[in-house]
């Protein structure tokens, strides 16, 4: 079975309150972050390689941070749960237009690139923290965030 | 001093309390904490959430579930990819053998649906990229990071198209065909699973991205109607939704891969 050397027992006693409190505070829903805590856990068993990070702690927060995103695309609830606080971290933001952010964040832009977004949106991490725990340089999560804030035609411009 | 308790988000009293941050942020925070009495009752907080969390949801009924639920990924009736194994290494290239590589398919699971059918049913005709790490590979997302050197593969998936042609444009506007191994005309393509090129593929130093497009259509037809279009193209690539300029009855994916230079 996928992951069967993986001591998930203790990953989840050391790493279990913070993916789950992660959870709680993008989904908003008791039930729902427990359910993707754990499958958090699952995803880490399938991809066990990645355990070779330095730090789980961000590995983990990563895929915590895509699968709530997932569920609440997937659930059409985002303007209901998460959307609120997203667009309210961005609305008061002058430099960006939120609404159109929010609908891109669930758009047509990669899932890693929407999680980029509210790391360095929402949580208010430095394009550098946001580059060093996805493993991209500076300039890649800049223009990544840069493209999700251009207008289409922009984004057309060669 | 509350203020300073605002600057340390969330995220980084999570990891600095699992000593988890890099060493310069680590003193930062526990300097902020030593300063702060907002950011120490933050972090007794954080302790007292752990507890109440692990006494919900205690740590062997958690990891029980978890395994359960990864047994019945591991198990489902309807196959998604296995792992890939390197089979072979030289200096230009890795190939990539690929076992029972089927692509997964949702259909109504009370439905008895033919072996055949299930494998395309559902699909997309696309791409998929493989990066060779060590001795195994990882799977690549639309807009990846790579870097010069790095080795990859590329996969296709037909899903009833019967012709293709895989080509490539880099950040100096040079196309590369793929797919034919050779010849003028589109290759003839396999229907049923995710589809191995001959060879992996050792990316060089042209700047700023790679761009993959799969044209496949219905009906036999010249190469050289892509590796024109993507001429056209050129570096104008770089930035989606692009397509090429052909007739409605071709099939057009892309996959895109932006590039940072050597590691």
């Amino acid at each position: 079975m996928a992951g069967s050397g993986i001591d998930v027992e203790g990953l989840y006693e050391r790493y279990g309150p913070m993916v789950l409190r992660r959870c709680r505070r993008l989904l908003r829903d008791e039930q729902e972050a427990l359910d993707v805590a754990q499958d958090v856990f699952v995803r880490l068993l399938e991809r066990q390689d990645r355990l070779s990070d330095r730090h789980p702690s961000s590995l983990l927060f990563r895929i915590a941070t895509n699968l709530c995103l997932n569920r609440i695309r997937d659930s059409r609830r985002h303007l209901r749960v998460a959307g609120d606080e997203i667009l309210e971290t961005l609305a008061r933001r002058d430099d960006l237009d939120a609404p159109l952010l929010l609908d891109r964040l669930f758009g047509r832009h990669p899932e890693s690139t929407r999680t980029m977004a509210v790391m360095h949106w929402l949580d208010g991490m430095t394009f550098e923290q946001v580059a060093r725990d996805c493993g991209m340089s500076v300039s890649g999560v800049r223009k990544r965030l840069r493209a999700l804030r251009a207008t289409p035609e922009e984004s057309r411009t060669p | 001093m509350s203020g300073e308790a605002e600057t340390v988000p969330d995220w980084q009293l999570e990891r600095y309390r699992l000593h988890e941050l890099p060493s310069d942020e680590q003193q930062a925070v526990a300097g902020a904490a030593e300063r702060s009495e907002a950011i120490r009752a933050r972090l007794a907080a954080l302790d007292r959430s752990d507890r109440e969390i692990l006494a919900l949801h205690p740590p062997r009924r958690m990891a029980e579930e978890v395994r359960a639920r990864a047994g019945r990924v591991a198990s489902r009736p309807t196959p998604s990819l296995r792992p890939l194994l390197v089979v072979a290494a030289s200096a230009a290239a890795v190939l990539v053998a690929l076992t029972q590589l089927v692509p997964s398919a949702r259909g109504p699971a009370t439905t008895p649906v033919p072996p055949d059918e299930t494998r395309i049913k559902g699909l997309r005709s696309g791409l998929m990229l493989y990066r060779q790490v060590e001795r195994d590979v990882e799977p690549l997302a639309d807009g990846a990071l790579v870097h010069a050197r790095d080795v990859v593969q590329v996969l296709y998936v037909a899903a009833g198209s019967r012709y293709g042609v895989v080509v490539s444009i880099d950040g100096r506007g040079g196309v590369t065909v793929h797919l034919p191994a050779g010849g003028t005309r589109a290759a003839e393509l396999t229907a049923d699973r995710p589809t191995p090129l001959a060879s992996a593929y050792e990316l060089d130093d042209a700047p700023t991205f790679e761009r993959f497009f799969f044209v496949t259509s219905a009906a036999p037809f010249d190469v050289a109607l892509v590796t024109e279009a993507a001429r056209r193209l050129g570096s104008r690539a770089a930035e989606g939704p692009v397509r090429f300029d052909l007739p409605p009855d071709f099939s057009q994916s892309t996959f895109l891969l932006r590039k940072d230079g050597p590691r």
